[in-house]
């Protein structure tokens, strides 16, 4: 039988130092802004009962993963557990956005973005960056069995401390990729404590995508005339392009431009 | 009085007459840099350290670089006070360079060889040749008996029956297993506390002998003036000191920092979360503008800001002119008697409006 892998992130442990945050976009080398872990502050109360924690917006790697279900190219899939994907195949048609209870997948530079469970290290037997890199331990990646025993017994452990403590995502969707130990209830960290796909999802899965093979007869027909007037347009641009850039190497070479400088 | 030291020599940064004892008091170095007081002071060589981020008073310290004969500087980054450097030594980066070897004891003891990962991307050396070729230049030849750092690093690591060899096939690190911090000392009956005792102590005859406080005494700080808030700062877990805020990825993460005020305290001015202020202290120094963030997590009479923003130097392409400095308005300092530490938050600001 397959591994089924999992995350977990200990709230308790957590530090909020963005570790994994930086370390996911060196490892995983993404373009200039683009992230796919967000960690931010979360801030309750005030005075003597003020308490903060950190709040860690990535990936879910739901069991039955709506984005998965709602993507028509085969970008998103399931493999042992994870939810990965296949740049290549993706037309940014921006499903997956709004498939996702947890707002996680956005399109960047034409692509979906979102946390890839460094799938190249992971099949080569190494945790992803974010484990890997955490300061403080308080992301863990393996068998989820293991990873979901491990995350009980935590919580088993904060109960005396925090009687709300729990487990997130052990049912959730199928059962979640990646568990959350909490000290609250998921309410109090805005967790959906019944995540759900939105209901356009059913009609899609049931009426639109049988009919879209259907459709992309009628779609090609469209793009071969889109394609006639792109060409017309490009030519334009294309003109104006080199213009701008005649003047922008112009504009070098009077006036020298900074070297870029090395860090440490 | 203080009680004299194995010398008799009066040392420019005041130890034994100013304060009891400590390392170099770097921030009192500064004064007699401009007065020319015990003894006049003509060069200085600042390496790794951007001073302009680090000592209170930046006034004072130009003053005190206009009247130094020579300043020589070793960096990775052209930080603020390289255009103040009459000698520019442009060091290469950890990644391109040789380092001592890292060695930590106690708890989980290890060795880690530091070597590059890359030659030089440019024309940079490190700094242990240019200690060594300087040292060679100034005749203290016998100080630099070894030609490369692989000398040096192997001739060190023989001591513990490893070479760089050893530590390369290993991962570049020799791991023990560790003891606790006070399991070195109990088989010798010795102490790491080096007191007269042998202990932690609590009450400090030494201290009494040199009319300090025996025991910690509170002493009350000033209390801001009306309108003013006592400035605090702190560090984020994503930057270093005040040399990262250039590095791509983090820039990219905290390109610059805010001034905390209470919410309520906000509310109050009329200020939003966000809108940009300029910071003046006491003595009119000001820094900015930068961002507020209105936060319950600070109380209403100090406003705090991550320290090692407000870069002016054009080098530093990515942070210069983001966010504010704390160093800017640190204008005063109270100095710490005993260890000569310079405590920096006895200096206020207020808050005024715009870009």
């Amino acid at each position: 039988m397959a591994t089924r892998y999992a995350f977990s992130i200990d709230l308790d442990r957590c530090i909020g130092c963005q570790a994994c945050v930086v370390s996911c976009q060196a490892g995983n080398e993404l373009a200039d802004g683009e992230a796919y872990i967000h960690v931010g502050e979360q801030i309750r109360g005030k005075g003597s009962t003020l308490w903060g924690s950190f709040d860690h917006h990535r990936c879910f790697h739901c069991a039955d993963a709506p984005c998965v279900a709602a993507c028509p190219t085969g970008t998103l899939t399931k493999w042992n557990g994870l939810t990965v994907v296949d740049r290549e195949k993706c037309s940014a048609c921006g499903y997956c956005t709004d498939a996702c209870p947890f707002k996680v997948p956005h399109i960047v530079d034409n692509h979906v973005s979102k946390c890839v469970a460094c799938l190249d290290q992971v099949k080569e037997g190494q945790a992803p960056w974010c484990a890997r890199t955490c300061p403080s331990q308080a992301i863990h990646f393996g068998d989820r069995e293991t990873i979901l025993a491990e995350a009980k017994a935590k919580v088993a452990a904060l109960k005396a401390r925090h009687p709300n403590a729990q487990v997130y995502g052990e049912t959730q969707l199928g059962g979640l990729g990646l568990l959350m130990i909490l000290l609250d209830a998921p309410e109090v960290y805005g967790l959906p404590v019944d995540p759900k796909a939105p209901a356009a999802m059913q009609v899609w899965q049931n009426v639109v995508q049988p009919a879209s093979s259907g459709l992309s007869v009628l779609a090609a027909g469209v793009m071969g005339l889109m394609f006639v007037f792109a060409r017309r347009q490009h030519g334009k641009e294309r003109a104006e392009h080199e213009r701008v850039a005649k003047e922008e190497v112009a504009r070098k070479t009077a006036q020298p431009e900074l070297k870029e400088t090395q860090h440490d | 009085m203080l009680p004299p030291g194995p010398t008799g020599k009066t040392r420019a940064d005041g130890v034994r007459d100013t304060f009891l004892r400590g390392p170099t008091a770097i921030q009192e170095l500064i004064e007699p840099m401009v007065s020319g007081k015990p003894y006049p002071i003509k060069g200085l060589l600042i390496y790794g350290m951007n001073i302009f981020h680090t000592l209170p008073n930046q006034e004072r310290t130009r003053q005190a670089l206009r009247n130094l004969d020579l300043v020589v500087s070793i960096d990775v980054l052209p930080q603020d006070h390289i255009a103040w450097s009459d000698v520019v030594l442009p060091e290469a980066t950890y990644l391109e360079r040789f380092d001592d070897v890292w060695a930590c004891a106690h708890k989980t003891p290890y060795i880690a060889l530091r070597e590059p990962a890359i030659e030089p991307l440019y024309d940079t050396k490190p700094g242990w040749w240019m200690a060594r070729e300087l040292g060679n230049r100034l005749g203290l030849e016998d100080f630099f008996p070894w030609a490369t750092a692989e000398e040096f690093l192997d001739r060190r690591l023989s001591s513990a029956g490893l070479s760089i060899e050893k530590l390369r096939s290993q991962g570049g690190i020799a791991i023990q297993p560790g003891k606790p911090f006070m399991a070195d000392f109990a088989a010798d009956n010795t102490s790491p506390f080096g007191t007269p005792s042998q202990k932690i102590e609590l009450y400090s005859d030494a201290l009494a002998k040199s009319n300090l406080a025996p025991l910690p005494k509170y002493e009350a700080t000033p209390e801001p003036p009306a309108g003013f808030y006592r400035l605090i700062y702190g560090r984020s877990p994503v930057h270093t000191f005040g040399r990262t805020q250039n590095t791509p990825l983090l820039h990219a993460h905290t390109p610059e920092n805010a001034v905390w005020i209470n919410d309520e305290e906000a509310a109050r001015l009329g200020l939003q979360d966000g809108e940009k202020v300029w910071l003046e202290n006491q003595d009119g120094a000001r820094s900015g503008p930068v961002a507020i963030k209105a936060t319950p997590r600070i109380r209403k009479d100090c406003v705090y800001m991550i320290h090692g923003f407000g870069h002016n130097a054009p080098g530093m392409t990515r942070a210069h002119g983001r966010g504010a400095s704390d160093t800017a308005l640190q204008t005063r300092y109270v100095l710490d008697p005993i260890s000569g530490g310079a405590g920096l938050r006895v200096n206020f600001v207020k808050l005024a409006l715009g870009n």
